[in-house]
């Protein structure tokens, strides 16, 4: 399944409603979440916020927060 | 009497007609983010119950619960029509009882149902999306335990916002200026997982503190027993060796995997703008502990101001800077700093000298809270009710001088979520003197003020008591 939001093929469904009346889906690469009973601009990439969409210039640019520190060399790492 | 549950809060504010149920079916989006959108901006806003949730089954969703002047008052356990400023000069006063230290029970209602294997967070609560963009559905008004490694004395509560990933991994978010921040950099220098507890659906007195700035040594859990006037109910972990809320919903128990980062967000922030989507940390998730269902989900929406987020951010944010201020300068009033989890800020204060509200407006700059979050500051005299809007634009239309009484600081720490920052973390700050200027500066050559009927409290009185009876 395709992500509406980073267009990845990585996407699949986690969770259906007791009563069946719509469906989750995550993303493996963005993790976006969605539920089959939100609009078409959620629901498909062609639709969705231009501003949001993740392209893979922006998934390079992203920042870590917060950033991950030197390990302390007085105690030798556990794994 | 204080409230040991959210239940018994959403009964408090039922009998005081500040809640609102929804029977009706509502579709997780859009109804239930723009109904609490709309409670928040009703006046006196209620709290929203929404007892039908397409496709949730029994589960329900409590919105707005800390929104409005009323509901904050009622938490407090203070009369509903008890103003804000009234409000913040009790809160003071508590704040003062610090600390009480919190009591373990052995036994409470989260602890009926044990979930240590096929762990679904989508099934055990009504998720929905705060906001169209957000980049999946958050628990905006969870608050979030963990402990630090080195000194594990200090335990922190905050409330951070987590996004549901899978079912049994979420990630959260953390600032720089939070305390979990610093139990995780500790644990990652370490290469050690940080284990966190997280508490959904709390008694009001617990959100109130866990998004209140206190330093880092103090005891959220012993400042719940200060505000409440007696000791905050705490639970153990099933794991580690945390204190969760007794009064709680639901907790989710899991680590936060150390030295890895993964996609999160974006999110509609307090600020009225989304943040930006960042790599940040994820929990695992290897334990769930709740009530029987039916569950209650209570959740925050936040977005463009004035929402929920403004009121849970309200009063107690002023009050630690007031009492960290007031230690030096027993001038200060009060301190409103509601805007924008206090990016606007309003100080009210006797004038020592000439200029002393520049040495106010300076000091607040150094407080744990205002080296980040103040960006505009307006300091007032003391006959000026700095919750009241209406007398803080007449004191500055009236005793500002803007070419001697603009304070102007560039590049000055600002908040990460400040959209107009042109680099992240910095902004310029600004500080506006509404004061009368006294000795030695020039004082005011516009004549002669005139003063407030004295009989007018008398009046007031009468003219209230008179609409009611009419």
């Amino acid at each position: 399944m395709i992500c509406p939001r980073c267009d990845s093929n990585d996407a699949r469904q986690v969770f259906e409603a007791g009563d069946g009346s719509w469906k989750i889906y995550r993303c493996l690469r963005c993790n976006f979440n969605w539920r089959s009973s939100e609009p078409d601009e959620i629901r498909d990439g062609r639709l969705y916020n231009p501003l949001f969409k993740l392209t893979d210039k922006r998934f390079q640019e992203m920042v870590a927060k917060p950033p991950i520190p030197p390990l302390r060399k007085d105690r030798p790492p556990t794994c | 009497m204080p409230f040991d549950s959210l239940r018994e809060f959403l009964s408090k504010l039922e009998a005081e007609g500040q809640l609102l149920r929804i029977p009706e079916e509502v579709r997780p989006e859009p109804d239930i983010r723009a109904a609490a959108f709309a409670a928040a901006r009703s006046p006196s806003g209620p709290a929203l119950l929404f007892e039908n949730i397409q496709g949730y089954g029994d589960g329900k969703v409590a919105m707005n619960v800390h929104g409005s002047e009323e509901n904050h008052a009622l938490l407090l356990d203070l009369p509903r029509e008890t103003r804000f400023k009234a409000q913040f000069h009790e809160l003071v006063r508590r704040f003062e009882r610090y600390p009480i230290p919190a009591v373990r029970v052995s036994d409470a209602p989260v602890k009926e149902v044990i979930i240590d294997k096929n762990l679904n967070l989508y099934r055990e609560l009504p998720l929905f999306r705060v906001n169209p963009w957000d980049g999946g559905f958050f628990l905006s008004k969870a608050c979030t335990v963990s402990r630090d490694p080195e000194n594990p004395e200090n335990q922190n509560l905050g409330m951070y916002r987590i996004q549901v990933k899978d079912h049994d991994r979420i990630g959260i978010s953390t600032g720089p200026q939070h305390d979990i921040a610093v139990h995780l950099r500790k644990a990652e220098e370490m290469n050690m997982p940080l284990r966190v507890a997280i508490a959904v659906s709390n008694e009001p007195v617990t959100s109130l503190v866990a998004s209140t700035p206190l330093r880092y040594h103090e005891d959220e859990y012993s400042m719940i027993g200060a505000i409440r006037g007696e000791p905050a109910k705490i639970i153990s972990s099933e794991r580690g060796n945390l204190d969760v809320p007794a009064g709680a919903e639901l907790v989710i128990e899991g680590e936060i995997l150390q030295r890895q980062r993964f996609v999160e967000g974006p999110f509609a922030e307090f600020t009225g703008y989304y943040s930006g989507c960042c790599v940040q940390t994820d929990v695992q998730v290897d334990m769930i502990t709740r009530r029987r269902n039916p569950i209650i989900f209570e959740n925050l929406y936040t977005g463009r101001p004035w929402t929920e987020s403004d009121y849970i951010l309200a009063l107690s944010t002023g009050v630690a800077p007031y009492q960290q201020m007031k230690t030096d300068f027993p001038e200060i009033e009060a301190i409103n700093a509601m805007y924008t989890h206090g990016y606007g800020t309003i100080i009210s204060a006797r004038m020592r000298f000439g200029g002393f509200a520049k040495t106010l407006g300076m000091r607040l700059l150094s407080t744990p809270h205002g080296i980040v979050y103040p960006k505009f500051i307006i300091v007032v005299d003391e006959d000026i009710d700095p919750f009241n809007l209406q007398e803080v634009m007449w004191a500055i239309s009236v005793r500002f001088r803007p070419e001697r009484d603009l304070v102007v600081i560039p590049n000055a720490p600002g908040s990460p979520l400040d959209p107009t920052s042109s680099v992240r973390g910095i902004t310029t700050k600004l500080i506006i003197d509404a004061t009368k200027p006294v000795f030695p500066d020039i004082s005011l050559s516009g004549g002669v003020q005139v003063d407030v009927p004295p009989e007018t409290t008398f009046w007031l009185d009468q003219i209230a008591k008179r609409r009611r009876n009419r």
